[in-house]
């Protein structure tokens, strides 16, 4: 007989498999509302205690989002425990932080310059800490995962990453490169990850992004045109030309604004969608059912709705996406294999949050976008 | 009685079981029992987070049934430190709206008091010879820039005279004045340390031979508004705000939000500006009657800079550096009349 059309896996229904193959639900089982709600409340904490708690808060938003992200009706776990975080964000405070606001307020240009440079030459080993870190403390069903690439190929394909994108038409060849490279080298217990972006998806990101940006610049050009035909350039028009100035003024600010957050959406959406859909896990597949189109306008949803809330709503847009992008996923594996696997050589090891803190302070945050 | 599933350390397998606690003990329908004492209880974030138990043989129990009471129960046997009071006020409903009033009200006050007070308090903390540093690396950055400075010429020694005698008056033990060759704009700038940079611009259109001539009693209000900001610590206060405020904007927001967050603490950074305009002009009006200038030439230079800079209709003030000059030239005015008037005062309990 064949395989019933509908199937219950997990807490949820996931919709037609074909013959031989089964499927087990991905689901995020959170509420932006809720997700927000704890994000404030953790923020007031971290104000509270001058900034003590933020190890704390930080693990209880991710302890959050990962609980609440189910695999076959299992949850997904953040072990990180935030004393490991506090002592990664001192060991920043005291290589970076400390010398880089030293080097401001004295006004002692070589001092940033070189903790920006150290910063820079450190991006690689601090980006691979991080990895390292996310995985090692990210544990589905008892097994958790590792990032095994060694520091040196890291280093070596940071760098092939960067010369790639160098001829700017290359970058989404470089983001290949890269996320092939990322994927080979994790693992979940004993079976191994497998990134193979498709490039088509990468380049229409890319392309859009392009197309975008340069639509903004055109725009601006023409505005930056009428400005200068209204007088901005001539001081004998100061008088009467009052609010077209300022008007202008806005609306190449947001011609600037709009362009990035439909061209940020873009790339981030089909990036994503790339990555995501397809990643093999042994023999499991994972499928997204969001088309990277829909999937970018929840990026630019974000970003647009981040700016306009001047950033409180950003944890409910996060969780949302978050939300959005795994709506209806799932695992695809061979109807005969079970999708389980054992520890392998489980150290006990912890791995420093110093990649992650630093790469947090400097803006870069590693998201489930990874390093992107 | 709890239900979840059971999953040994290192294996990735499930085992449905169900559990029960009593008098501080786990008990497993695998037939074992577990000091709770020994149990790790995940933290749970959120209402309907699932329960994590991690037990002392590295397996795992994820409860799936009975969170809420498990919650209760747990609560009622762990020590009073394991207790979930974060969690607790996370779930409680008017939490949020606490947190969120406390958040609106601290940023409400850090930005209209909070920050001035704590920038204040750091400046003083600051040793002078630090200050001097600081001048001496700004003049420095000015030079890789291109942009020379030179002493003043024979030319211009009644403004220099002028500058050093309000400056030791001033209480400056230790002043420089220095010219900004090369440039049309008409301006001043002062830098920490007690260092003033007039524009050749400016000193070419007032400066007369004459030290007592209106040109030269006009510099010298500009130059008593420079000694303000140096007195007034203004550029370092500048600087620590700066970052003050640069570090709530980074604690409440995320990458994106920089984008508009940027042009905000421009805003907000200028209104302070504004304000220490207003402080110096202030500081500069007293200094002035206190020597025993006449700060009317001053004010006329003021009014006449007034005119060649954007028509107030333009720019609205919240984006300008500094204030309307009309209200700056009427606070000062403001300020002569109140000087005056208690100088009456005061000379009438002399005279009489």
């Amino acid at each position: 007989m064949e395989r019933s059309e509908v199937q219950e896996v997990g807490s949820m229904k996931v919709g037609r498999a074909r013959t031989g193959v089964r499927r087990l639900a991905v689901e995020f089982t959170g509420s932006p509302a809720e997700y927000w709600k704890i994000y404030m409340i953790n923020l007031v904490l971290t104000v509270l205690t001058l900034g003590l708690y933020r190890p704390w808060a930080k693990v209880r938003q991710l302890k959050y989002l990962y609980n609440h992200l189910m695999i076959d009706g299992v949850p997904m776990d953040f072990t990180a425990k935030p004393v490991r975080l506090l002592i990664g964000q001192l060991l920043v405070l005291i290589l970076f932080v400390v010398p880089m606001v030293y080097g401001q307020i004295t006004l002692r240009f070589e001092v940033v310059m070189g903790v920006a440079a150290l910063f820079m030459i450190l991006f690689p080993v601090l980006l691979w800490l991080s990895y390292r870190f996310f995985f090692r403390y990210t544990v589905w069903s008892g097994v958790r995962m590792r990032f095994t690439a060694s520091i040196l190929e890291f280093y070596l394909h940071t760098l092939l990453r960067a010369l790639l994108s160098l001829p700017v038409v290359t970058v989404p060849l470089a983001l290949r490169k890269w996320f092939q490279f990322v994927g080979e080298h994790v693992h979940w217990g004993r079976k191994s990850f497998s990134v193979n972006p498709p490039l088509d998806k990468l380049y229409t990101g890319f392309g859009l992004y392009i197309a975008a940006m340069m639509s903004a610049l055109i725009l601006v050009v023409l505005l930056s045109v009428l400005l200068a035909l209204f007088g901005i350039l001539s001081q004998s028009f100061w008088s009467g030309i009052q609010w077209t100035v300022l008007v202008l003024m806005l609306a190449i600010y947001l011609v600037i604004l709009l362009a990035v957050f439909v061209g940020y959406g873009f790339l981030r959406g089909f990036t994503v969608h790339a990555i995501y859909d397809g990643i093999r896990i042994g023999e499991a597949t994972l499928r997204l059912t969001i088309t990277p189109w829909k999937l970018s306008r929840e990026y630019m949803k974000l970003y647009a709705l981040t700016v306009l809330s001047l950033g409180l709503a950003y944890p409910y847009l996060f969780a949302r996406l978050l939300a959005t992008l795994v709506k209806d996923a799932y695992l695809e594996l061979p109807e005969d294999r079970a999708f389980v696997t054992e520890a392998d050589r489980d150290s006990d090891s912890g791995v420093s949050a110093i990649g992650v803190e630093a790469l947090d302070d400097f803006g870069f945050d590693i998201d489930f976008d990874i390093g992107l | 009685m709890f239900r979840g599933v059971l999953i040994r350390k290192g294996r990735s397998d499930r085992q449905p079981v169900s559990f029960s606690l009593a008098e501080g003990y786990l008990y497993l329908s695998t037939g074992k029992v577990i000091s709770l004492s020994e149990v790790e209880v995940g933290i749970r974030a959120g209402k309907y987070a699932p329960f994590f138990l991690y037990l002392p043989d590295g397996s795992q129990l994820i409860v799936t049934e009975g969170v809420q009471e498990l919650e209760v129960a747990l609560n009622e046997q762990l020590p009073v430190h394991r207790r979930f009071w974060v969690h607790k006020f996370e779930t409680w409903q008017r939490s949020v709206l606490i947190a969120l009033a406390f958040l609106i009200l601290g940023l409400v006050f850090w930005f209209t008091k909070g920050s001035d007070w704590a920038a204040a308090m750091v400046v003083e903390m600051i040793p002078p010879e630090l200050e001097s540093y600081l001048g001496e690396q700004i003049l420095f950055g000015l030079k890789r820039m291109g942009i020379s400075l030179r002493a003043p010429e024979t030319e211009e020694q009644p403004l220099e005279d002028m500058f050093h005698r309000l400056a030791r008056y001033a209480g400056f033990s230790d002043a420089h004045l220095y010219i900004m060759p090369d440039t049309s704009m008409l301006n001043a700038f002062a830098i920490p340390g007690g260092y003033v940079v007039f524009t050749e611009a400016m000193v070419d259109r007032y400066l007369e031979e004459d030290s007592d001539s209106v040109g030269v009693l006009a510099l010298a209000g500009v130059v008593a508004h420079e000694l303000g900001h140096i007195q007034l610590q203004h550029t370092l206060r500048l600087l620590v705000k700066s970052a003050l405020v640069a570090s709530i904007f980074t604690v409440l927001t995320g990458d994106v939000s920089i984008v508009a967050l940027g042009m905000a603490k421009q805003v907000l950074v200028l209104s302070y500006r504004r304000e220490y305009e207003e402080q110096a002009d202030e500081y500069a009006i007293r200094l002035l009657l206190d020597y025993g200038v006449d700060p009317e030439p001053f004010l006329q230079l003021m009014a006449e800079l007034a005119e060649e800079e954007p028509s107030e209709d333009v720019l609205p003030e919240f984006v300008r550096s500094h204030p309307y000059m009309s209200r700056r030239l009427a606070h000062m005015r403001q300020i002569i009349e109140a000087y005056r008037s208690s100088d009456r005062v005061d000379t009438a309990r002399i005279t009489y």
